[in-house]
């Protein structure tokens, strides 16, 4: 990618989410009901976890972990919710009606025009309801949170968040192969739930898929683990991020190659 | 208008173009759709085959030919939509199917069905980002915006969000927003479809104004004979995946060999059409003014409707 | 036709298992580190294996399409036929529930082997005659409440955030997501009255529960309910029919 490409993406991916905001503030009432709703999803998302957590027993840093871990599931399902979910669930039907050809003719980076155009900033709301999670947890179980745990916690969540985008992205891909496959991201959606949960809860081999092929627990309570215990090398980060979107690029590229727009 | 400057290379070069795809057959009724769970048929299906096409500078074409003849999957290989499978292909000077920047920057599609506006926000909120899209300076854009504005009737429209639009505004606000980077080359797939005929008649003027006044190549493909005889001085039948005729609409019209018919309009209101064939027009006339009341007579052609349909049922056009 | 789309019935049964098998993991999980909730191991995995499963089977997603038809005026083809307007629903929701049963009963029944040693199921044919019929009231009741829901569109232009309230609640409170028994116990007589426990937790109740005296009052709750959602939609449907103006058709 040259540099006016990179240019010219950011400057129109900052003018698709100015207009995302003006339009929302248009639907006020919308937005509102969006927003509650998002809430909402968040609450029914983090009751089991609570109540889990509740019947287990004497030891307070299984409470503590899971708030936090709800905490930055909270943030992290807000930043991919506003930015990447949105077009990631309308692409099974751009390439079933052949919509995808508008963005292929377009002089920018397709997958940019054809997934992240999408943008709901009213999902935005999750992320301050995370982040004040985070905070009254902090305070509450009087973590002491020095610069380095915020700074893992803040790099950790970042790069779960594009990777777990990055494999939801490589679902919804599947669309260039298989006809009709829209349930792939209530699949994902569903699947990243598994972050909400403190991860020695899980087999150990389940534990591995979230961290890896499945990284749901990148999106919670591995980013929140390193808040109490920064042990993961914060240089390990770049790698993830790196390694989760070359997948998606092999697979984009070769699904591309498949593509045959629909007739009209 | 169109040139062909000595040494320029035409908008498009096809030459030998060809495009088939694997199609997974359905087995008909519910144990067939049962079957079809665990096991499916692949099938070939040939949508072009061996296309020569030569298109210059400032030409208007007609793509034309029934349903499933392969109009829109060469339009697609063009646009850098669809890989070609055999064959060779240049437009604007680039392979499509690379879809660089500098191709993408001098092309243009409209796809009459499908909406490039954004929903919720205004025709003019769309184009900003268009501006932004093919690096459009702020002055050409304004310039751009105002002059599309008025050929389209859209200045007062500009700032409506485009789902309190009807449709014709619609279609008008689409393409503003399809020939605001000037495009070298356009490509328009059924552009005046669902348009009442005042909105059609804008759109065929623009289309005029814009191969005149920029020298804009354009490729339609349309059902609408209207459109194809208002705009189209030359015309690519395609048949089967075939191009079966590549020439102008007389030369189409000659070549279709349809009878011409003599209109006879009588006193009391009558029209009467007499086929014109072994009989001549002299005679034809004679006859009839020998029967009182005869207040008119015209020869009329074959309607471009007639015309294809003759040509799509036959197959092959008549040398 | 939904067999021709082989992959999306594979995704959508993949999408619905998930949710419990991670519940069940989880819950597993945290009783192996010591946590104890007021339900034993067996009755909590056999709940998540199944709930699945009883989800799906009283599942409805009419309100959407409902809400669409009124709104662009695509009910007219429906409103000139001499048979009911939601016909067309109710085969559809049958005819998929038949479809997706396919491909998730070997999901299902894939859980159940692997933790076989925790799952308790009844002999008893009584036992299982009870639970389809309280799934087929579930899913009626279900049914009627999308109708009621979709039916709003013919008063406001925008339902899905209402739909979206709706859908929310009934996750949390059907016991989709976690059994009702393990909730606080403050919320016990709650839990007992409304009515989206009786999509979910109740038909799995009717094979877990022993205590018949129980099974009888919530079979009394819920066939309540289902009357009541029956008569709300017919209401609500004729009501709102008088003030359909067919625009757009």
């Amino acid at each position: 990618m040259n540099r006016r490409t990179v240019r010219v993406t950011v400057v129109v991916w900052l003018k698709l989410f100015r207009q995302a905001v003006a339009r929302d503030l248009q639907f006020r009432s919308q937005t509102w009901l969006h927003l509650l709703a998002g809430l909402g999803e968040l609450i029914v998302g983090i009751l089991p976890v609570l109540i889990l957590t509740g019947f287990a027993g004497a030891d307070p840093t299984v409470r503590q972990a899971a708030v936090l871990a709800v905490g930055v599931f909270a943030f992290t399902t807000g930043l991919m919710d506003c930015f990447v979910s949105p077009g990631l669930r309308r692409f099974d039907s751009a390439i079933r009606k052949g919509e995808l050809d508008l963005a292929l003719v377009r002089p920018l980076p397709t997958f940019f025009y054809a997934v992240l155009r999408w943008i709901q900033p009213a999902e935005l709301g999750r992320c301050v309801s995370g982040v004040a999670i985070v905070v009254v947890a902090a305070f509450t179980f009087d973590l002491g949170l020095g610069p380095k745990a915020l700074v893992a916690l803040t790099v950790w969540a970042l790069a779960g968040t594009v990777a777990y985008g990055a494999f939801w992205a490589d679902l919804a891909l599947l669309a260039f192969w298989v006809r009709s496959i829209e349930p792939v991201n209530d699949l994902a959606a569903a699947w990243r739930g598994a972050g909400q949960y403190p991860r020695p809860f899980f087999p150990r081999t389940f534990q591995v898929v979230l961290v890896s092929f499945a990284p749901a627990a990148l999106v919670g309570s591995f980013p929140a683990e390193q808040l109490t215990d920064p042990t993961a090398a914060l240089v390990l980060a770049p790698v993830v991020v790196l390694a989760s979107c070359a997948l998606t690029t092999l697979i984009w590229s070769r699904g591309l190659v498949r593509y045959d727009s629909a007739s009209s | 208008m169109h040139s062909s400057a000595l040494g320029s290379e035409p908008v498009i070069s096809a030459q030998a173009l060809s495009k088939r795809y694997d199609v997974y057959r359905q087995p008909p009724g519910l144990l067939g759709a049962l079957r079809g769970l665990v096991s499916r048929e692949l099938t070939a299906v040939h949508a072009v085959t061996d296309l020569d096409l030569t298109v210059e500078h400032g030409e208007i074409i007609g793509l034309l030919g029934p349903n499933g003849a392969g109009k829109t999957t060469i339009v697609k290989m063009m646009s850098g939509l669809l890989v070609p499978t055999d064959g060779r292909l240049r437009v604007c000077g680039c392979r499509p199917a690379t879809r660089s920047y500098p191709f993408l920057s001098q092309i243009s599609v409209i796809f009459g069905q499908k909406a490039m506006l954004w929903w919720d926000v205004s025709t003019r909120e769309s184009l900003k980002i268009h501006r932004s899209m093919y690096e459009i300076p702020s002055r050409r854009f304004a310039t751009a915006v105002a002059e599309l504005g008025e050929l389209l009737g859209i200045t007062e429209i500009l700032d409506t969000p485009v789902r309190h639009l009807s449709l014709g505004q619609r279609m008008r606000c689409e393409l503003a927003l399809a020939l605001l980077h000037r495009p070298t080359l356009l490509f328009a797939d059924e552009p005046t479809i669902g348009l009442d005929v005042q909105a059609k008649v804008v759109v065929r003027h623009l289309f005029r104004e814009i191969n005149q006044a920029f020298g804009t190549t354009i490729v339609l493909t349309s059902h609408d004979m209207s459109d194809v005889e208002a705009l189209a001085e030359r015309v690519v039948i395609v048949t089967g995946g075939r191009a079966t005729f590549d020439g102008e609409l007389a030369e189409l019209r000659t070549r279709a060999a349809l009878p011409k018919h003599a209109a006879l309009t009588y006193r009391d209101g009558r029209v009467e059409r007499v086929r014109l064939g072994d009989e001549g027009f002299g005679d034809v006339v004679r006859a009839a003014a020998r029967s009182d009341g005869l207040v008119d007579v015209r020869v009329v052609e074959p309607g471009l409707d007639e015309v294809m349909a003759h040509v799509f049922g036959e197959g092959v056009v008549k040398p | 036709m939904l067999a021709h789309y082989r992959w999306w019935l594979v995704a959508m049964q993949a999408s619905v298992v998930v949710v419990p098998l991670i519940s069940l993991l989880a819950w597993r999980g945290a009783m192996a580190h010591g946590a104890e909730p007021p339900v034993t191991r067996d009755y909590l995995t056999t709940y998540l294996v199944l709930v699945s499963l009883v989800t799906m089977l009283t599942s409805s997603w009419t309100a959407r399409f409902l809400a669409e038809s009124i709104r662009l005026g695509h009910l007219n083809a429906w409103l000139v036929r001499p048979c009911s307007t939601h016909l067309a629903a109710v085969a559809n929701n049958v005819a998929e529930k038949i479809a997706k049963l396919v491909t998730l009963l070997p999901v299902v029944v894939l859980l159940a082997v692997v933790f076989h040693r925790d799952v308790e199921l009844p002999e008893s044919p009584g036992r299982w005659l009870l639970f389809g019929w309280t799934l087929a009231m579930g899913g009626t009741m279900t049914f009627g409440f999308d109708v009621v829901v979709g039916s709003l569109a013919f008063w406001w232009d925008e339902v899905a955030a209402v739909d979206r309230f709706r859908q929310l609640a009934a996750l949390f409170f059907s016991g989709a997501l976690i059994p009702l028994a393990v909730m606080p116990h403050a919320w016990g007589p709650f839990l007992q009255v409304q009515p989206w426990g009786y999509a979910v937790a109740f038909p799995i109740r009717t094979l877990l529960e022993p205590d018949a005296a129980t099974l009888r009052t919530g079979l009394a709750v819920q066939t309540a309910w289902v009357l009541l959602t029956l008569v709300a939609a017919r209401l609500v449907w004729v009501r709102g029919l008088r003030r359909y103006s067919g625009v757009g058709a």
